[in-house]
């Protein structure tokens, strides 16, 4: 990974500190002969500190015996006065062999220390050495940065907290989230932040029952802030170690405006329902009675018109309830009342409900049923209402003169019910498409068919939701067989 | 809610409904097709000053109404038609088995969705009324 530095190779300047001129130029050529080297030289305390404050080095190499200002002073004026965060090494020069010197350098700040007269490979290889810790201490620095400009810049609160559920970390926008951009939610307990994360498991990092997705669980949860104001979040959780220590990593997600839009969508759906049902109430039901014939009779053509616009109504009508329920299914809303059924009845009612339609498409509609009973804990209407779109579908698809054929059988544990036609089939490019919703194969048959575009989409979803599968096979100019499975259930069908 | 009377035929329906078509269409439907005496009222207030008066055998109450809604007039609609035995049936465009059950909870004796068909909606309150009967 290129992280923008090279620990060796950076332009490392050392300011060299040393009276004797001798000496001085001794040093001066050794380090100009190390690459990427610039060297400042000076040659007392006092010239030392001025370059030092006028152009701050990466490293100094400092004599500490010289008249006036000595090496201690200007050693403890660098300590005193430079900025600490930023590591600066000082090499002192002593003139003894005692320990003295340099350790009372060391206690003022020296990093290291050499005895004159310098040895040549000393002086290089403490300079290449310390080269070498400056370098990557100044890449961690950069690494460090980089992480922390990712971290406080993307819109994700992250926070770690210990196994007790205590934040040990958190980035910038965690704090804002929860209105506390002065100071840090580090040291405080989830629970204080999350007030429903009671019961999660800050060991295991798991919160009970929670759904999974991709190995993470997300849950939605509500956040209080320091003011006490409450917003929604989503919640995701992963446990890792650092350093050996176990902890929970969390990501959260603010759902304001996400929840603003779902609530916008749902009072949206709730008008449609609302304010397009009641019209057609009364333009269906005035069709309705006009089609009946109990206010009297109609010319043919009139009664031809008066037909197709109660037809279209009620397609109106289905395609409001199909958008609706695709919502509801969608949102999990969707409320189902799983009771043993026999599937004989449902089939029967499904297959009986189709035979208009079936008459009207000149399609003749057969069904086989088995001779026992097979039972199968579902909602009937929802099963009904998958049967009547399969069916539906298989003699729109139908020309005329055509037959549908629904059957129902056992396989395995499951009741299967296929639907049969012999149709133009399904192109195959379309075949992936065809549980998605809006899809029809052919855009004019939105129109010539009268279907939403909806109808496998919503059975697919319903079925699966009643633990069972659904499918097809299909052979272009052949025809197409849909079929349903449901888990059989051992119970009785109650009334 | 046992009728005294015992099988007595149903005749007298009242329908609170704030859409004036929907309330033209409930009378087509009642009146000239099935042939019942119907009073109808705009909304719940009006409704519930008429309902002891009319005293309705069957009261078809529109879920959604200005100002008060079908739910929220229910309990007075109950106590002040206790002594006629009035079946109460919410009419809803909210289609769905849960709302059912929850209107059946809220006290209703029947619920009915939008949008019905005038031809048949006759027959459905007598087959109903006929149940309750029984």
């Amino acid at each position: 990974m290129n992280n923008g530095l090279d620990v060796e190779d950076f332009l490392m300047r050392i300011l060299l500190v040393e009276d004797d001129p001798v000496m001085r130029t001794f040093m001066r050529v050794i380090l100009q002969s190390e690459p990427n080297m610039e060297i400042e030289v000076a040659a007392d305390g006092k010239e030392g500190l001025e370059k030092f404050f006028l152009n701050p080095p990466d490293m100094v190499i400092l004599d500490l015996r010289m008249p006036q200002v000595d090496g201690f002073e200007v050693l403890e004026t660098i300590r005193a006065k430079h900025d600490a965060s930023v590591w600066l090494p000082v090499i002192v020069v002593s003139h003894s062999d005692s320990d003295e010197e340099p350790l009372r350098a060391f206690r003022l700040g020296a990093d290291d220390f050499m005895v004159k007269p310098v040895n040549k490979e000393i002086l290089q290889r403490k300079v290449r050495n310390f080269r070498r810790v400056i370098g990557l201490q100044r890449s961690n620095q950069h690494l460090a940065m980089q992480v922390t400009a990712v971290t406080d810049d993307i819109n994700v609160g992250l926070i770690t907290t210990d196994e007790s559920g205590i934040v040990n970390w958190c980035n910038q926008s965690a704090n804002c989230m929860f209105g506390i951009c002065e100071s840090e939610l580090e040291g405080l307990h989830m629970s204080y932040l999350l007030e429903e994360i009671r019961n999660f498991d800050f060991k295991e990092c798991r919160i009970e029952g929670a759904a999974e997705v991709n190995g993470m669980q997300r849950v939605r949860m509500k956040a209080t802030k320091e003011d006490g104001e409450t917003f929604p979040v989503e919640l995701s959780a992963s446990k890792l170690t650092v350093r050996g220590e176990p902890m929970c990593a969390f990501e959260l997600r603010d759902l304001t405006d996400i929840e603003r839009i779902e609530e916008m969508k749902r009072e949206f759906l709730s008008v449609i329902n609302h304010e397009l049902r009641t019209p057609l109430t009364s333009i269906n039901g005035a069709l309705s009675v006009l089609k009946s014939g109990k206010l009297g009779d109609m010319p043919d053509k009139a009664m031809r018109m008066i037909d197709l616009a109660h037809r279209n109504g009620q397609r109106l009508h289905r395609l409001i309830n199909d958008i609706l329920d695709f919502e509801k299914i969608e949102e999990g809303k969707l409320d189902m009342q799983l009771k043993p059924q026999s599937m004989k009845d449902m089939t029967q009612n499904g297959v009986s409900a189709m035979e208009g339609l079936a008459k009207s498409s000149k399609v003749r509609l057969s069904l086989k049923l088995p001779d026992e009973d097979l039972i199968a804990k579902v909602d009937a209407d929802r099963i009904e209402q998958v049967m009547t779109n399969l069916i539906s579908n298989a003699i729109k698809f139908s020309p005329p003169g055509g037959k549908v054929q629904v059957r129902l059988s056992q396989r395995v544990g499951q009741a299967v019910v296929e639907v049969q036609d012999w149709g133009a089939g399904i192109p195959d490019e379309f075949t992936q498409r065809i549980f998605t919703r809006f899809s029809q194969a052919d855009q004019r048959d939105t129109r010539t068919k009268g279907g939403s575009g909806l109808g496998l989409a919503i059975s697919k979803r319903l079925v699966e939701a009643m633990g069972g599968a659904i499918g097809f096979e299909s052979i272009e100019g052949k025809g197409s067989t849909f079929y349903f499975s449901l888990p059989l259930s051992k119970e009785v069908v109650c009334g | 809610m046992g009728n005294a009377g015992g099988a007595e035929p149903l005749t007298r329906i009242m329908c609170v409904e704030d859409d004036p078509d929907i309330r033209e269409l409930l009378q087509m439907a009642l009146e000239d097709l099935a042939g019942f005496e119907l009073h109808l009222a705009e909304d719940a207030e009006t409704g519930l000053s008429q309902v002891q008066g009319y005293a309705p055998q069957i009261l078809l109450l529109d879920v959604m109404l200005p100002a008060m809604s079908g739910p929220e007039a229910l309990p007075q609609f109950r106590q002040l038609t206790q002594e006629f035995g009035t079946r109460i049936i919410f009419l809803t465009a909210k289609a769905s088995q849960r709302a059912r059950s929850e209107f059946i909870e809220l006290g209703a004796d029947e619920v009915l969705f939008k949008p019905f068909d005038p031809v048949t909606l006759g027959d459905t309150l007598s087959s109903l009324w006929d149940n309750w009967q029984a």
